[in-house]
């Protein structure tokens, strides 16, 4: 823990002394009574600043999705341990750091009783592995006389997605089209239509056919349509020919999230690796871990 | 949900304290000025609620002045009333403008610093009291000034404010700590700068002289002259003794002649039975000291010098209440040689007065005596202290015309009519009576009691005679509303004794007991009149051993105390102790991997697993154990001493 005492704690000393020199001098008993009033405020303050940044615990939650240069919200939890007194005004400063830069964020939790949750804005630098340092808590509390902090030593890392970027005029000539033994299938409803059907549960009602539905009275019907064949995609790390390598892995990354958004099945070919085109969730957070963590340690 | 600006109680308790300060300013500061700063003070009410407020340049060039007056006019005898009237001046001027932060805490800096200036003027306990309520607002304030630094328009939901009150734990635990500070704060036998200001007290009507008539109001006063740790004696002894006058000029008596005197070696007080008394004396007396008549032994921290006609005058100045420690006799004083020409003194007085006088000569001295109380007795002379008979002639008015008046018309009357007819005589100013307080064992006088009785000189001894109607000055209280106040009184007195009467003397008999007892040498001296501290000390060294003892034993079984271990060998006990309720005992060489396989109960067995495995990457990889982590094997734990298992069942 350290401790800096504030201009306002500094005046309080010198107050202090002052009422003591009075009091032994004149011999007035109650200037006694009010120096040993602010001699113990002064000692009682510093115990109660001292409990107050005891026993509290502190967690970060990163989101699993958050890409590079892009606000992402992170959720701080704060717990109190102690059973009865509160920790009052609460200041909470950490470091975001990447490979070459870091941030710095702060904030405060007024009142803490049993525990609070604070959402906070952050702006991750680079893709990669982030690094969650220099966590301290800190507060003024009780009167501002002095400020303690307490080092944490809390040293979390989560995984920042590059930065996507839209690079429409030569992405076409890099996404080669990918022959695969069995044809990607889209969704249910996204070909022509194809007939009318009982109700079936889990089918979105955006296929009620509420017009057959009245006419067949009690049974609701809904509209079926034809599945549609997709060509999937593969992106070659490799040749997709862009000098500078940032630039070139967020666009690869632009390229990812919009082919998936679309249903589009995209793979990709890094480092050696190879990611068979598909639409899953996983499947895009392992090519984009792949991009994040490519030539990062 | 009701929520409350935090900013709006700030102002609240603000305003509240700053009205507290200048109230207090009131017996220390001109009227003129206190006038004025109260209606600054609602004029900062107005502003407040209108939001307007005045420019911070015209307070800063108004306070500026102020200083620069208190600079220029201020000298050591009026140090501390410039002091207060600038301070509180600054502080209305500062509650007429805009309050940030820093105004608050500069707010009550001048209010701090004002209640330390009005120390001085204050001996009751109220004002005690009143300090310990400031302190508290003060305390609160200072935080709610944490908040509004934060955010200007911090709102709270009204249910989560008594919260802040939480706060209030640092004065409250200041208050036992302030005493153990109070009682060892280095202190002086006498001021290093003298800055004259224990002259600041109230004063008394008590004064080295005694003019008729003028005194009536002192007597219908309720202030506390002193209150007197005794024994209780009979009513008719409790006389006070002040000062001793001689000289009369046919409207005031004044002391006329000092003659020092050791009481030490007088030879005759020995054989009479000596009075103790303790006594406490609230306000000054024009530094003539209050004893029980007749004192012969006096001691106290301060100089002073003892007449001859028994006045016992302090001199040096001091700060009151003075405690002193006196031993009176309560019969008559021995023989004594006078030079009666001193206490035959008259002014010019009417023929009419002499002729009264000579009437009354009886055949010897004591029946002039008897002869001239007799007089005041049965020729209709009644007790007044309403319309007195103030005039040029105020004695011969009483005597021949009004026939009522106070103890100082009687006293005068009887001193003069003893002097016509050659007996010496002299007055005596002083208190009478008292209430008893039964519970703190001591006389409580006030200032209604202040009287007035002569001393003759028969027989080569001072005699005391009080021809003043008995029955006017009350003794004992009898009704409940006096029987509180004696209550209310008994916790100022200790607040005297303790609090402000608290000195260099009593510090280092303080901290010669405490060397007493951990001395060898002095705790063998020690008497049998000091019975019960022995006991004292004997409880406390068989509680500081079995503390010893005691915590020698929890060394013994977990290598060290269990307070200052690390979480993960806490825990560890903790898990232990728990398991052993459940027949599972590890013994010492035992491993914690050996003990698991001990535990039969599947359930057990897959919680102690898991308190185990985790609790060996703390023992054995040398990490301290989070706050985290320890609460959730605690969790374990619970979840444990929960489990309703068969065997303890049985």
């Amino acid at each position: 823990m350290q401790l800096k005492i504030t201009k306002i704690g500094f005046l309080y000393i010198f107050l202090t002394i002052l009422l003591g020199i009075s009091a032994i001098n004149t011999g007035n008993n109650l200037l006694f009574v009010l120096v040993s009033f602010l001699l113990s405020f002064m000692l009682l303050s510093g115990w109660f600043a001292k409990l107050n940044l005891r026993w509290l615990q502190i967690s970060f939650s990163f989101p699993e999705e958050c890409y590079a240069q892009l606000p992402t919200l992170i959720k701080i939890t704060l717990i109190n341990h102690k059973k009865i007194i509160p920790s009052f005004l609460v200041k909470l400063e950490f470091q975001i750091k990447g490979s070459k830069d870091s941030s710095s964020y702060s904030t405060t939790f007024f009142l803490l009783e049993k525990n609070s949750e604070k959402i906070l804005s952050i702006l991750p630098l680079e893709r990669g592995y982030n690094y969650l340092e220099r966590v301290v808590i800190f507060s003024n509390f009780p009167f501002n006389f002095f400020v303690l902090k307490k080092y944490l030593k809390i040293k979390e890392k989560f995984l920042v997605f590059p930065k996507p970027m839209n690079c429409t005029d030569f992405s076409e000539e890099f996404i080669h089209p990918y022959r695969s033994e069995k044809p990607y299938l889209s969704g249910e409803g996204s070909g022509e239509f194809k007939e009318i059907k009982d109700y079936l549960p889990a089918v979105p009602k955006k296929y009620i056919s509420w017009k057959h539905t009245a006419r067949f009275e009690e049974t609701i019907k809904i509209k079926s349509f034809s599945q549609e064949v997709i060509n999937p995609v593969l992106i070659n790390f490799e040749q997709f020919k862009v000098q500078d390598l940032e630039k070139k892995i967020s666009c690869i990354t632009y390229l990812i999230l919009e082919n998936l958004k679309k249903g589009i099945p995209t793979g990709l070919k890094i480092n050696g690796k190879f990611f068979s085109p598909q639409v899953s969730h996983l499947h895009k957070f392992n090519m984009l871990k792949e991009l994040a963590l490519y030539e990062r340690n | 949900m009701k929520e409350i600006k935090l900013k709006n109680l700030l102002l609240f308790f603000t305003y509240l304290i700053s009205l507290i300060c200048i109230l207090l300013t009131f017996k220390a500061i001109d009227k003129f000025y206190f006038s004025i700063i109260i209606f600054l003070f609602f004029i900062s009410l107005f502003f407040e609620k209108h939001q307007k407020f005045c420019p911070r340049l015209f307070i800063n060039i108004m306070g500026i002045v102020f200083i620069l007056i208190f600079l220029f006019t201020t000298n050591l005898s009026n140090l501390l009333e410039n002091s207060l009237k600038t301070l509180t001046f600054l502080l209305s001027l500062k509650l007429l403008e805009d309050k940030k932060v820093r105004d608050y805490l500069e707010i009550y800096l001048l209010c701090f610093l004002i209640l330390a200036g009005c120390s001085y003027f204050y001996t009751n306990i109220f004002f005690f009291l009143l300090l310990i309520g400031i302190l508290f607002l003060l305390n609160t304030s200072l935080f709610l000034c944490l908040y509004i630094l934060e955010d200007q328009n911090f709102i709270i939901p009204s249910k989560k404010l008594l919260k802040i009150f939480y706060i209030n734990f640092i004065p409250f635990f200041s208050l036992f700590l302030s005493s153990i500070f109070f009682i060892f704060l280095p202190r002086l036998s006498s001021p290093l700068f003298n800055l004259n200001i224990e002259e600041r007290e109230a004063k008394t009507g008590f004064s080295d002289q005694v003019t008729i008539g003028i005194f009536s109001k002192i007597q219908e006063s309720n202030s506390i002259v002193l209150r007197v740790e005794m024994e209780k004696i009979d009513f008719e002894y409790l006389y006070w003794r002040g000062i001793t006058l001689d000289y009369f000029d046919g409207k005031s008596w004044t002391k006329s002649k000092e003659n020092t005197l050791n009481f030490h070696t007088l030879p005759h007080f020995f054989n009479n039975t000596k009075i103790k008394q303790t006594i406490y004396l609230n306000l000054p007396q024009e530094n003539y000291l209050l004893t029980l008549d007749k004192p012969i032994i006096i001691s106290g921290n301060f100089q002073y010098d003892k007449d001859s006609d028994l006045s016992i005058k302090i001199l040096e100045t001091k700060t009151y209440p003075v405690r002193y420690y006196v031993y009176s006799v309560i019969s008559d004083i021995g023989e004594e040689k006078i030079n009666k020409k001193n206490f035959l003194q008259l002014p010019q007085l009417r023929r009419e007065v002499e002729e009264l006088a000579k009437n009354l000569k009886g055949k010897s001295e004591e029946e002039t005596v008897k002869n001239i109380l007799k007089f005041f007795k049965e020729s209709g002379f009644k007790y007044s202290l309403k319309n007195l008979p103030i005039s040029t002639y105020p004695l011969e008015d009483f005597l021949l015309k009004y026939k009522y008046g106070n103890c100082e018309y009687f006293a005068s009357a009887m001193a003069v009519l003893l002097r016509i007819n050659g007996i010496p005589a002299r007055l005596v100013a002083g208190y009478k009576g008292g209430e008893y307080n039964e519970w703190g064992k001591y006389y409580l006088v006030r200032e209604k009691n202040a009287h007035t009785w002569v001393e003759v000189y028969l027989n080569g001894r001072w005699k005391r005679y009080d021809p003043t109607p008995s029955g006017i000055i009350l003794t004992q209280p009898s009704f409940f509303k006096e029987k509180i106040i004696f209550v209310l009184d008994l916790i100022n007195y200790y607040y005297h004794k303790f609090i402000l009467d608290y000195n260099l003397q009593l510090q280092v008999k303080i901290l010669k007991t405490f060397k007493d007892y951990f001395t060898k040498e002095d705790i063998k001296t020690i008497s049998i009149q000091t019975f019960n501290k022995t006991l004292l000390l004997k409880i406390f060294l068989v509680l500081f051993f079995i503390v010893i003892i005691y915590l020698s034993y929890l060394n013994f079984k977990h290598k060290t105390f269990q307070f200052f271990l690390p979480l993960e060998r806490k825990i560890l006990i903790k898990f232990l102790k728990t398991l052993k309720k459940f027949g599972y005992h590890k013994k010492e060489e035992e491993g914690l991997e050996e003990f698991l396989e001990k535990i039969k109960d599947p359930f057990l067995r897959e919680k102690s697993k898991k308190i185990i495995e985790i609790l060996e990457i703390y023992l054995y990889k040398d990490q301290t154990m989070d706050i985290e982590t320890y609460q959730r094997l605690k969790e374990f734990l619970k979840e444990i001493e929960n489990f309703n298992y068969p065997y303890v069942k049985s």
